[in-house]
């Protein structure tokens, strides 16, 4: 094309020298009919699509240069959108809200669970092992099945028990869930029977745990039960799992039943796919018609009172405390988002200047927008950067401690739902950060803006109102957040108060159970455990064990006997089989009378002081007796009184008797240690190896503090109290911030007039008050609105609250007075300055 | 047709009624041929000299039909308020 201009310029010179002008002349005549050649090429480069590439590019520099011109401004918008989306993105995984959107397996909404109702609940999703098979063998209605069976096991490396449970699975578990391993192989169909079974495909965290995640675990070996298992597949990180699916230890599952044992092992998880076409109800009649193999008379007559059931896969129940977390990580986020925009109003004021000189000279309004785009874009991404760098390196250390397991250290954050998260929130922040300001630019008018001296009246009113009512809204938003906590707050106050009726320092409980395969008279399980008890008052720090059936919070109430006092008729009441040490090494308070003697043959009872007062009145019950339906005519004197010790947190301790332990050798599961304190970490490894020591068969099921086991009583509570108690601490700063930031910048914008106002009369103390009054009242128009919804939003969490109502007025009170004098000292700076404005100056200068 | 043609044409045609900078039609021509309505080849002038010819395409002769349809719509309403006048 310039070719094609020389060309038409060299004719035109040619014309004008045949019609005979000098050749200098010519040219000069060619150039100024033609017109200027640069500007003809601009234009059309102006053509070509790749302009607003560059055009995108010095924009960029330009912000580049803007924002680290403004430090200030940069910091706290990055640290603002920092918060935000990390902050949610961190209760996104906590809450495993992906799991809302979207199940991952393959047409999850054909996979039910299968289960029956009977009497007493609506819903068991178990099947025994003989039901599971005849609906394989009888019944046409499903086409894939994935069942599993959990087992208690010992699972030891080189010695260590590592794992307690693991999950038998049927041939095609895997497949219809769609799991594969990342590294090694599935299972095969032949290794799914005694003998082929000594193979398992391990979690990834379980491979990150104990083995470093080295590809050299496949192949390794993991004793079951002292039987070497060979590692062959390893998952995927954060494989998704069905409730009950998930565990670290997989083994196939051998189905050969023993028939005398129908019930032995009775609890398969089971999850079937319908086939196309074949409603739940043709499948629920299906599952009725089943014929089951003959089976002893109870049992047969137990289970014809089942019904069966199907649960949609699809649909998760999931607890109330992750409603309340997501719910306080979403108003966290609408915060800092607020924030932001506020941030933008109060920049884009600040450059009114530059900005209507800017179209002023021809710039359209669409650059300034796109400036404005190109900043938000590039504060979001240098954020959502940050953000990512946190998810890698921070998030595994914040989880292990939120969730007080240290699984979270092994667990890899960058994959595509955090990814998806962070650079969803952010996109969503910069929408908001773009789009309000870009309203209040199209309004504009921009001669205020080039005049020397600027507005004398303020900001604009249309800004000013806009931002008032993001912080309004924010210190809303604050107030549910800071609602809610204080709320958990009185909670845990309540609860740490709370008496057990015993003292829990330094008791700790070790259960143990027998494998299946373990056959002992109840003689040699008494000395078993007599040996136990030897040995674990060996290791340093224990000051007394004792064993027994399992009576400590929790404590296995659950089967009741059924009690005759003094001729009376038989009553539910629910004991314990103990033994004479018990008192010690449990703390329970001796309130009348002895506790058990401990000698053998010798037949007592101590009552805890609710029995006592429940079925003897005002009679002393110690020399009292009553029988046991179970004991025949035996009876059992009372030789004590005990005061009553909670087995639950959430409600008062119910009527509970102590009998000997000797009576039942087979109740007896349970070791209670005594030390001087709590014990440190270390200490369950310790107990574990020493019980490995006496019978390495035994499967250690709990080694742990009564202290820790009533903590993690409250482990929803304290879990939706910890992250709560975060969110509202950094939603209350962010708010604090935004609202110094509108009133201080309000009054920057209004020194001309606050001069103007002295001149005319006014005193240093009323311009404090206007501005006061300005900041308080858009505070305790949020405080209203907050309080209104909080009324309505709290009682979402009531479950969460420990004897407390949602509606607890020294709560609301408190947020109400913090809130207040947060605002005030937030306001008192920018207040102090506006009545200090030196007058003189001030007039002079305009 | 070469660019300097269609200026000499456009200006002969106009009886030098429309006298622009002759320059200006290469923006145009360019454009038109990034819209796809012309396409031009390089060839031999009638003096012997390398020119670039351009010539319609089918969807440019769609847009001249467009173009003139909505030009002569134009021009009769200014006519007709003219004549009124």
């Amino acid at each position: 094309m310039i070719e094609e201009m020389r060309q038409h310029l060299e004719e035109l010179t040619r014309v004008n020298v045949e019609s005979g002008m000098s050749p200098e002349e010519a040219r000069f005549a060619a150039h100024r009919r033609f017109g200027g050649v640069s500007q003809l090429e601009e234009k059309c480069r102006d053509e070509h699509g790749f302009m607003w590439v560059g055009q995108l590019l010095n924009d960029f520099r330009f912000t580049v240069r803007s924002l680290r011109s403004s430090k200030g401004f940069t910091a706290t918008v990055l640290v603002t959108l920092i918060l935000g989306i990390g902050v949610s993105t961190a209760v996104y995984n906590l809450t495993e809200a992906s799991t809302i959107f979207d199940l991952p397996y393959a047409n999850a909404g054909d996979l039910f669970r299968i289960g029956h109702s009977d009497k007493r609940n609506p819903a068991l999703y178990y099947c025994p092992r003989f039901q599971y098979q005849a609906y394989r063998d009888q019944i046409n209605v499903f086409s894939d099945y994935a069942a599993v069976l959990p087992r208690l096991a010992n699972v030891t490396i080189h010695g260590d028990p590592v794992a307690n449970l693991l999950l038998e699975v049927s041939s095609d578990c895997f497949g219809t869930l769609g799991i594969k391993p990342v590294l090694g192989r599935g299972f095969l169909p032949g290794e799914f029977r005694a003998g082929a079974n000594s193979v398992v495909v391990i979690s990834d965290l379980f491979w990150r745990r104990y083995f470093d995640a080295s590809p050299d675990a496949l192949g390794r070996q993991v004793m079951i039960d002292q039987v070497p298992c060979t590692v062959i597949g390893i998952l995927a990180p954060n494989q998704p799992f069905p409730t009950d699916f998930a565990c670290d230890v997989y083994r196939p599952i051998d189905l050969s039943v023993n028939p005398n044992n129908v019930f032995k092992h009775v609890s398969l998880s089971v999850i079937a796919r319908l086939k196309p076409g074949v409603s739940q109800e043709q499948a629920i009649a299906a599952m009725t018609s089943v014929k089951l193999p003959t089976l002893s008379l109870w049992a047969s007559d137990y289970i014809s009172k089942w019904k069966p059931i199907l649960g949609k896969l699809t649909v998760i129940e999931r607890p109330q405390h992750l409603w309340v977390v997501l719910a306080a990580g979403a108003f966290l986020y609408a915060i800092s988002c607020i924030n932001l925009v506020n941030l933008m109003l109060i920049r884009l004021i600040g450059r009114r200047r530059e900005l209507s000189i800017r179209i002023a000279i021809g710039g359209s309004r669409f650059q300034v927008i796109r400036l404005l785009v190109v900043e938000s874009v590039s504060l979001s991404a240098a954020a959502s950067l940050v953000v990512a760098l946190l998810a890698k390196f921070l998030f595994p250390a914040l989880f292990a401690a939120i969730n007080g397991d240290d699984s979270a250290l092994f667990r890899n954050f960058w994959d595509l739902g955090t990814l998806s998260c962070i650079a969803g929130l952010s996109l969503l922040a910069c929408v908001g950060a773009v789009v309000v300001p870009a309203l209040g630019l199209l309004k504009a008018d921009i001669n205020p803006g080039l005049k020397d001296t600027g507005p004398t009246i303020g900001e604009s009113r249309w800004s000013g109102q806009v931002r008032t009512s993001l912080i309004v809204l924010q210190a809303a938003f604050a107030v549910v957040l800071l609602i809610g906590t204080g709320l958990m707050v009185r909670s845990f106050e309540r609860l740490h108060h709370l008496d057990l009726g015993f003292d829990p320092a330094g008791k700790v409980k070790v259960q143990v159970e027998a494998p299946s395969s373990y056959d002992l008279t109840p003689e040699a399980w008494v000395q078993l455990f007599e040996r136990l008890q030897r040995r674990l008052s060996t290791i340093p720090g224990v000051r007394g064990v004792s064993f027994g059936q399992d009576s400590l919070f929790p404590g296995y109430f659950a089967g009741t006997a059924e009690l005759r006092i003094e001729g009376g008729k038989f009553e539910q009441v629910a004991g314990n089989f103990v033994s004479a040490d018990f008192l010690k090494t449990s703390g329970l308070v001796l309130k009348e009378g002895r506790w058990l003697s401990g000698n053998r043959g010798e037949v007592e009872a101590v009552v805890n002081e609710s029995m006592a007062k429940e079925l003897f009145g005002s009679r002393d019950p110690v020399g009292l007796s009553f029988g046991m339906k179970a004991s025949g005519d035996l009876k059992f004197p009372i030789v004590g009184v005990v005061k009553d010790a909670r087995d639950v947190i959430h409600a008062p301790a119910g009527i509970r008797y102590y009998v000997p332990n000797w009576m039942s050798p087979s109740n007896i599961d349970t070791l209670v240690l005594r030390l001087d304190q709590d014990p440190k970490k270390e200490f369950e490894a310790v107990v574990k190896k020493a019980i490995y020591e006496i019978e390495p068969r035994l499967i250690v099921q709990r080694v742990s503090s009564i202290n820790d086991i009533v903590g993690s009583s409250m482990a929803t509570e304290r879990y939706a109290f910890t992250i709560l108690k975060g969110l509202a601490g950094i939603a209350f700063g962010l708010t604090v911030v935004g609202l110094f930031s509108v009133v201080a910048y309000s009054v920057e914008s209004r020194m001309n007039e606050f001069g103007v106002r002295i001149a005319l009369g006014a005193t240093s103390s009323d311009l404090r008050r206007l501005v006061l009054s300005r900041g308080l009242g858009a505070a305790s128009l949020g405080l209203a609105i907050g309080i209104a919804a909080a009324f309505g939003l709290t009682r979402f969490m009531e479950s969460l609250l420990f004897e407390t109502k949602p509606f607890d007025p020294p709560v609301y009170l408190g947020v109400a007075i913090i809130l207040v004098i947060a605002s005030a000292a937030a306001c008192w700076l920018p207040a102090q300055r506006a009545s200090r404005v030196d007058v003189v100056r001030l007039l002079r200068a305009d | 047709m070469h660019g300097w043609g269609i200026a000499q044409r456009i200006q002969i045609l106009s009886k030098d009624v429309l006298q622009v900078e002759e320059g200006s039609i290469y923006p145009a021509l360019y454009r038109m041929e990034h819209k796809g309505w012309i396409k031009a080849e390089w060839g031999q002038s009638e003096n012997n000299r390398r020119a670039k010819f351009y010539e319609l395409t089918k969807d440019g002769r769609k847009q001249l039909a467009s173009e003139s349809r909505d030009w002569a719509r134009i021009c009769g309403a200014i006519r007709s308020i003219m004549d009124v006048a």
